[in-house]
This record gives structure tokens, C-alpha cells and sequence, in this order.
């Protein structure tokens, strides 16, 4: 139990830059519960998984949204572009301070923009693996 | 209450109100700021008034497929957004010229 307990604080404290902001922190926490719970493997937030699945290339989905980047464009510190031309702040976190710290908003453009994008839903480990990239940036 | 022209005027309330018919829908309060911050994240925001009913339900009962995109929108969210914009559409029940 005590071992249970202190890998799951090693767990949280593994995205601690990440996780500077309480707000933002209490979603990672809860994300990576979650992923505890389906996977007892899992072994924290990955940024790398973050950066492959954020700015790669997909077909699943719909035909006008292939990638994360089709709207947020390549560099995430840069203003975004929605499809109706209207601007996205910025989704890196060092220029847009409060991106992930409202758990509505983080559920709601997730659970379009990953049926979007890639015809499903985002698990809790890529939700995760994206805010915790983006976090970095 | 014993009088009659007050009942009278209780029963033609009621029947004013359901000649508006099935069309008539209670619009909960603050739904119209709510259409508004969420109606204008993507695109700019259309008033209500320049669409008719129907399109207006078909597109919030259409959300998964908007315009290309998914627009999902949790409930009741979704369900206040569409009484607020079927109320105020083109031949909606609570359409007021807009004064400019």
C-alpha cells in the first residue's frame, strides 16, 4: 500500500514543471489516474508521445482536420488559425499562461478535436502525453 | 378566487401561450450569453434571427458534423443554446426586429 502510495506521488511529482500551476496540476493528476486505473503499467506522461502525436499526420479522421497542427499550425507558440479564419491563442503554455487549467474547456477541445482529427476519443495517457508537451513549450 | 374576469384572464394566458404552439420553448436565463461564447469560439457569431428554426435544429442536433469539425457540447449546455436560438430565429416565437 505504502508502495502503491509513493509511486503514485513519484508519478505526480514527474510532471512537476509541468504542473507549476495548481489548476493544471489537479487535471494532470487526474489524467494520469485515470491512466493508472486502465493501464497499472503506466509510468507518467511522456513528452516525446506528446510532440508525435500532436504533430503528426492522420487519416482516421475527418478530411479537413488531419492534424493538431492543420489549426494550431507547426510552431504552438505562434497563433493558431481556426477553419472560419478566426485566431486560436497560442498553445504553448509559456505564451498562453492558462492553457489546461479549466477542466471543462480541456474536455470539451479534446473531445471534438480528437473526434476531429482522429475519429475517436483521446485516451487519458495521450490527453496527458499533449498537455504535458505543450506545457514544455 | 371568485372572480370570474380574472379567470378569465388566467385562461386566456393559457391559451395565448399554447397557440404559440410547439414552437414555444422555455429559453433558460443566461442562454443567450451562452450561444454567444460558445457560437463565436470558431467562426463569428450569427444571430439567431438570421436563420430559421429548423436550421437551427438541425445544426445544434448536429454537432459530431459541423461545417467539417466536431462541435459536440455537453448537455444541458447544448440543449439551452438551441431553445435560445430557435426562440430568436427568423420565425421563431420571441423574434424582435433588431434595432441597429
Amino acid at each position: 500500500m505504502i508502495r502503491l502510495l509513493l509511486i503514485f506521488l513519484c508519478l505526480l511529482w514527474s510532471f512537476s514543471t509541468a504542473a507549476a500551476n495548481p489548476a493544471r496540476y489537479a487535471i494532470l493528476a487526474a489524467l494520469a489516474s485515470q491512466a493508472k486505473q486502465a493501464d497499472p503499467a503506466f509510468a507518467g506522461f511522456s513528452v516525446d508521445r506528446g510532440s508525435k502525436l500532436w504533430n503528426s499526420t492522420h487519416t482516421e479522421g475527418k478530411v479537413e482536420t488531419p492534424s493538431c497542427t492543420t489549426c494550431h499550425t507547426k510552431d504552438a507558440t505562434a497563433e493558431g488559425m481556426t477553419r472560419a479564419l478566426k485566431p486560436i491563442a497560442p498553445m504553448a503554455v509559456s505564451k498562453t499562461p492558462d492553457r489546461f487549467t479549466d477542466p471543462e474547456k480541456v474536455d470539451k477541445w479534446f473531445t471534438r478535436n480528437c473526434q476531429s482529427v482522429l475519429a475517436r476519443a483521446c485516451t487519458p495517457v495521450e490527453k496527458g502525453d499533449v498537455i504535458t508537451y505543450l506545457s514544455g513549450l | 378566487m371568485n372572480c370570474p374576469a380574472l379567470w378569465l384572464a388566467l385562461a386566456s394566458g393559457f391559451v395565448a401561450s399554447s397557440a404559440l404552439g410547439a414552437n414555444f420553448q422555455y429559453v433558460p436565463a443566461g442562454a443567450k450569453m451562452e450561444a454567444e461564447k460558445e457560437c463565436s469560439a470558431c467562426h463569428k457569431y450569427i444571430p439567431p434571427q438570421e436563420e430559421p428554426m429548423q436550421e437551427w435544429r438541425d445544426i445544434l442536433r448536429n454537432l459530431p458534423n459541423h461545417m467539417g469539425e466536431d462541435a459536440t457540447l455537453p448537455e444541458p449546455l447544448r440543449s439551452d443554446i438551441e431553445a435560445y436560438l430557435v426562440a430568436n430565429a427568423s420565425d421563431g416565437p420571441e423574434y424582435r426586429p433588431q434595432s441597429k
